[in-house]
């Protein structure tokens, strides 16, 4: 067989390389497109710089009394009026927004670090592995949420911040295994791993190097989708007063503080659940945004 | 099975792979496979769909356990290996994939995709692995400036060419090829067909092509095996197989694909086999091919004893109870528009048991 | 000769992407007759699906018929309004596609599909309308067509769906039925099955076909004419006699060439086309096809060549021709194919964008 030996290195000059936009340039484009996501994602970071301001600048002390008068209404020198101790509510308010941020992002952090390398090892193996870890997925989602929050943060002594993000995780951890398990499962089939597998590649490899880059797309929309949930629930149990102590401010024992005195002096409830409201609807808005932008049916 | 020569590269003994499908049923996606495959040589392995092809290539790469049977390659059997062990021999064996666009991660660059192997075996550090990669792009016959570029950036046809490379990569010496062109352009086919077949000769490698084209894998492959619902039917050399088949399926195989010359197409009849291929959860008894034969004789000795694969004539095998019923190809298709208009033969068959001019009795007729 | 069934005239056929406007058909022309197999071969995005797509009125988003005429039994549907259109599709009109599981409705029986395709251009009755049903289920060769007809499509064979397909295609006897690669998805003998039911249905009811697909040998057998497309152009045309064995237009010529064939001997190097398929958006200038092309001169980087005669009913788009490039090219020993080798003429090859 075998005439001419039409030089291989012919085809060298293969010029022509389609350029097509890559998932994240493609997400970006679309991403561009979503005012509503865009004008939230701005609110959120101008959030993130209050809070960072926060730290070390606010009008008044977060914690002095009497700075102000007590249930005195909106003034200039006091934007947002005093509270019941005669705080500032506008300091506290950014003080609060540091919490917020802080218990939303962590808690998000430990959902990460222990659903996403659970999730991943049982979808790839599946077999024993799979079964004990959705037996004990379920299990934690039988206890219902605050029950598990409250007994953690009673048996860890509720003083830290890191508790609270702890406790909140503990309940929040299996969203985001089960969302990792089942990207892992749909992945391995795919012929790329066994490319991988064939060609040497150990399981650790595959997993770092082609499952998780693979599946970051939903696993970065379920944990923006996340921190408004952590948000919400530390300001619920800020509220019933298991959540930071006195006097840190945060948004919920603010509003706990403030619903007695709802009829005189509104503001004072009314300010921190504005934030929370607003600050919520944002994260979702961009949760929302990003999960558009990164869906794959849309891709060509 | 006594051959001459040097021992084979692969050898294939008695392998299974059965999949359960529910209570009490499995899916016997390839039963009781045996055949060699030499150094050198290209191998095509051609059936439709369900004849198990895929799945024998994906037991060779070893990318799925075999449920009985044994695969020897070069004297080590692999399939006593585990873990690390078969990984090390991974390096001697590699696959190209049917489907460019789903063979490479779209995550990696085409530079790390092909460094990947390199990498795993601790192939060269730095600067040497970097040269390499770009050697193997030149080699496939891409622009190492294209190390940094990402699989979507390509035409189906130039991942294909990735995909080669990283198979390259370690100078392994069996490509297990599954359908590599089929999802490609009919122009850009030829390319990878030619680039596969240079690639061949200039490395000394082996493969076993996989294929449902009956033409790719003849004009590729030395020799050919033929499956049917997970058993090999026929092997031979390409030259043999297609002026001489021994299997009727075979025969109605050669006999469908389609030849671009008017005239031809319209004089020969096409051997329309009856039906389609049955489930490869429960096959036929005896011979599986049985229900769809025009030479079967069922019930009889084809619907009872399950027909062995037996050496035939040098080099020939078959699993057939009637291999010496099967009706030449070559010009001599004797039932161009029924007996009466035959044309003259051009080529007469060497073999003296063929049959000249009529078709056995029960051979289906053009028409109805 | 009786008027043509169908007449194309210079179909346009335009996408809005992102990335800017796809010229998928540009000015395609060419003519069915009454009861003719016509065979429209070509590469994945050459504008044969769009074409066929245009005649039935299904262009999908965002894409649109911007120019042409497309003229079916005298009237040019282009101007029809939509419920006109919809009225002859499914009766004088049908198409079939090529994966016949995504086109069958997985929860109706198959009988019934059949029998809805009927009830919705005339008038009859539910019970008789499923009695023909079976009948062209019996048509159509499927054995046990009772028992079929009331089978749901997941549990038929692959050949058995694209029957169907066919029956229902068939249902009210149109005057054409368009296949867009009918058996691309179907294993060789299967394929062999409908390609012979098809030619056997074409010489008992008289429906004209027209055969997309991109297997050059499928349409040796079944076509009388064949149109080669390429890059959202007609190449070449002619009979399937002449086309085959004496093509004009290079990428026909090639193409025939870079096919492994079971009637040739197994040692001849296949010949390649070099390149890939030109963008649609950014086409080349001049002749589509002049930067894969050997034998290509200067006029072709700059002059898109009209369809013109090549001979008795054969027409091809090309400056230089075959007859030209074997007379003075030595085409026929060429087994270098790249750009411009026979005529050399190398010139730049341009560039696609994005380059």
């Amino acid at each position: 067989m075998g005439t001419q030996p039409v030089a291989v290195t012919s085809l060298l000059a293969e010029p022509m390389v389609r350029r097509r936009a890559g998932l994240w340039t493609d997400a970006w484009r679309r991403l561009r497109r979503n005012r509503l996501a865009l004008a939230a994602a701005a609110y959120l970071l101008a959030l993130v710089g209050v809070a960072v301001l926060a730290a070390f600048w606010t009008p008044y002390s977060t914690t002095h009394q009497g700075v102000v008068l007590p249930y005195q209404g909106p003034t200039a020198a006091h934007p947002l009026g005093g509270d019941a101790l005669g705080r500032d509510v506008l300091s506290r308010l950014m003080g609060g927004a540091q919490i917020s941020l802080l218990v939303g992002v962590g808690t998000q952090v430990v959902v990460l670090v222990l659903g996403v390398p659970l999730g991943l090892l049982a979808g790839y193996f599946r077999g024993w592995l799979d079964a004990a870890l959705s037996l004990v997925i379920n299990i934690f989602y039988g206890v219902p949420d605050l029950l598990v929050a409250l007994i953690l943060i009673v048996l860890l002594g509720h003083s830290g911040l890191g508790q609270i993000i702890f406790a909140i995780a503990v309940t929040r951890w299996m969203d985001m295994a089960r969302l990792v398990r089942g990207q892992a499962m749909s992945l391995r089939e795919r012929e790329f791993v066994e490319a991988a597998r064939c060609c040497g590649s150990g399981t650790f490899k595959i997993l770092s190097r082609h499952l998780l880059p693979n599946a970051l797309g939903p696993i970065i929309v379920q944990a923006t989708l996340g921190i408004p949930q952590a948000i919400l629930f530390e300001a619920f149990l800020s509220f019933l007063g298991l959540g930071v102590q006195p006097p840190t401010p945060s948004w919920g024992s603010m509003a706990a503080d403030g619903v007695q005195a709802i009829r005189i002096s509104p503001h004072i409830v009314l300010a921190p659940t504005i934030a929370l409201s607003v600050t919520l609807m944002a994260f979702n808005f961009v949760g929302d945004g990003l999960r558009d932008a990164l869906d794959p049916r849309q891709r060509r | 099975m006594t051959e001459p020569g040097p021992e084979p590269l692969v050898r294939v003994e008695n392998v299974s792979k059965h999949f359960p499908v529910r209570l009490g049923a499995t899916l016997k996606a390839v039963d009781g496979v045996s055949f060699d495959i030499r150094s050198g040589e290209c191998l095509g392995l051609v059936g439709e769909s369900g004849c198990g092809k895929s799945t024998l290539g994906r037991l060779i790469a070893q990318l799925t356990p075999v449920t009985s049977g044994r695969i020897v390659f070069d004297g080590t059997d692999l399939t006593r290996l585990r873990g690390r062990q078969l990984r090390r021999l991974r390096r001697h064996f590699q696959m190209i994939f049917q489907d460019p666009f789903a063979s490479l991660d779209p995550r990696m660059t085409v530079g790390d995709i092909i460094a990947e192997p390199l990498a795993n075996f601790g192939l060269g550090r730095g600067r040497e692995r970097e040269r390499r990669v770009q050697e193997l792009l030149e080699v496939v016959g891409l622009s190492p400036s294209f190390v940094s570029r990402y699989p979507h950036e390509f035409s189906g046809g130039q991942r294909q060419r990735i995909g080669i490379a990283r198979a390259l990569a370690l100078h392994p010496r069996l490509i297990v090829c599954d359908e590599p062109v089929s999802a490609l352009d009919v122009s850009i086919q030829s390319q990878i067909i030619n680039l596969l077949e240079d690639l061949r000769h200039r490395f000394r490698l082996t493969y076993l092509f996989i294929a449902h084209d009956l033409a790719l894998v003849r004009h590729i492959s030395d020799r050919v095996l033929v499956m049917y619902l997970g058993k090999i039917v026929e092997v031979a050399d390409s030259r043999q197989i297609y002026d001489l088949p021994r299997h009727p399926y075979t025969r109605a195989l050669l006999s469908a694909v389609p030849i671009p010359d008017p005239h031809r197409e319209r004089r020969r009849s096409l051997i329309e086999l009856q039906g389609e291929v049955p489930s490869p959860i429960s096959p036929p008894p005896g011979c599986r091919f049985h229900p769809r034969c025009p030479l079967a004789e069922a019930p009889g000795v084809c619907s009872r004893q399950e027909p062995p694969l037996e050496e035939k004539e040098p080099g020939h095998l078959a699993a057939c109870h009637f291999w010496d019923r099967v009706p030449a190809m070559g010009a001599a298709e004797p039932m161009a528009d029924g007996p009466a208009s035959a044309p003259p033969a051009e080529e007469v068959p060497q073999n003296p048991r063929t049959l000249l001019g009529d078709p056995p009795p029960g051979w289906p007729m053009p028409g109805r | 000769m009786s008027p043509p069934l169908l007449e194309v005239r210079d179909l346009q056929v335009r996408f809005l992407t992102e990335e800017g406007e796809v010229r998928a058909v540009e000015g395609v022309s060419f003519n069915l007759q009454e009861g003719e197999i016509l065979g429209i071969v070509g590469e994945s995005g050459c504008g044969k699906s769009m074409t066929a797509l245009s005649i039935m009125g299904l262009v999908p988003e965002p894409g649109r018929v911007t120019g042409g005429e497309i003229r079916f039994k005298g009237r040019d549907l282009l101007t029809l309004a939509p419920d006109e259109v919809r009225d002859l599709r499914g009766k004088d009109m049908a198409m079939i596609f090529q994966d016949p599981l995504s086109s069958l409705n997985p929860v109706l029986k198959t009988g019934f599909q059949i029998a809805e395709a009927m009830l919705a251009h005339r008038r009859s009755d539910k019970p008789r309308a499923l009695r023909q049903a079976v009948d062209l289920l019996r048509q159509v060769r499927v054995p046990a067509p009772e028992q079929r007809a009331r089978d749901y499509p997941f549990q038929l064979s692959g050949g058995m769906r694209q029957r169907a397909m066919i029956a229902m295609g068939l249902a009210n006897a149109p005057a054409m039925l368009i296949a867009d690669e009918p058996t691309t998805a179907l294993d060789v003998t299967v394929q062999a099955q409908i390609l012979g039911l098809l030619r056997t249905l074409n010489r008992e009811t008289g429906t004209a076909i027209i055969l997309i697909t991109h297997n050059l040998a499928v349409v040796a057998g079944l076509c009388s004419r064949v149109i080669v497309m390429y890059a959202g152009q007609v190449v070449e045309e002619g009979s399937v006699f002449d086309l085959f064995e004496r093509p004009q237009h290079p990428y026909t010529w090639l193409l025939l060439r870079s096919v492994p064939r079971l009637d040739r001997t197994r040692s001849e190097r296949l010949r390649s086309i070099e390149g890939l398929p030109p963008d649609l958006i950014a086409p080349p200038s001049g002749c589509r096809f002049h930067p894969r092309c050997p034998f290509r001169v200067e006029r072709c980087f700059t002059e898109p060549p009209p369809l013109q005669e090549v001979g008795p009913g054969q027409r091809a788009a090309c400056w230089v021709t075959m007859r030209r490039a074997l007379e003075e090219m030595d085409a026929a020993d060429l087994l270098d194919v790249r750009p411009g080798a026979g005529s050399g003429v190398h010139g730049p090859t341009p560039r696609s964008p994005g380059d």
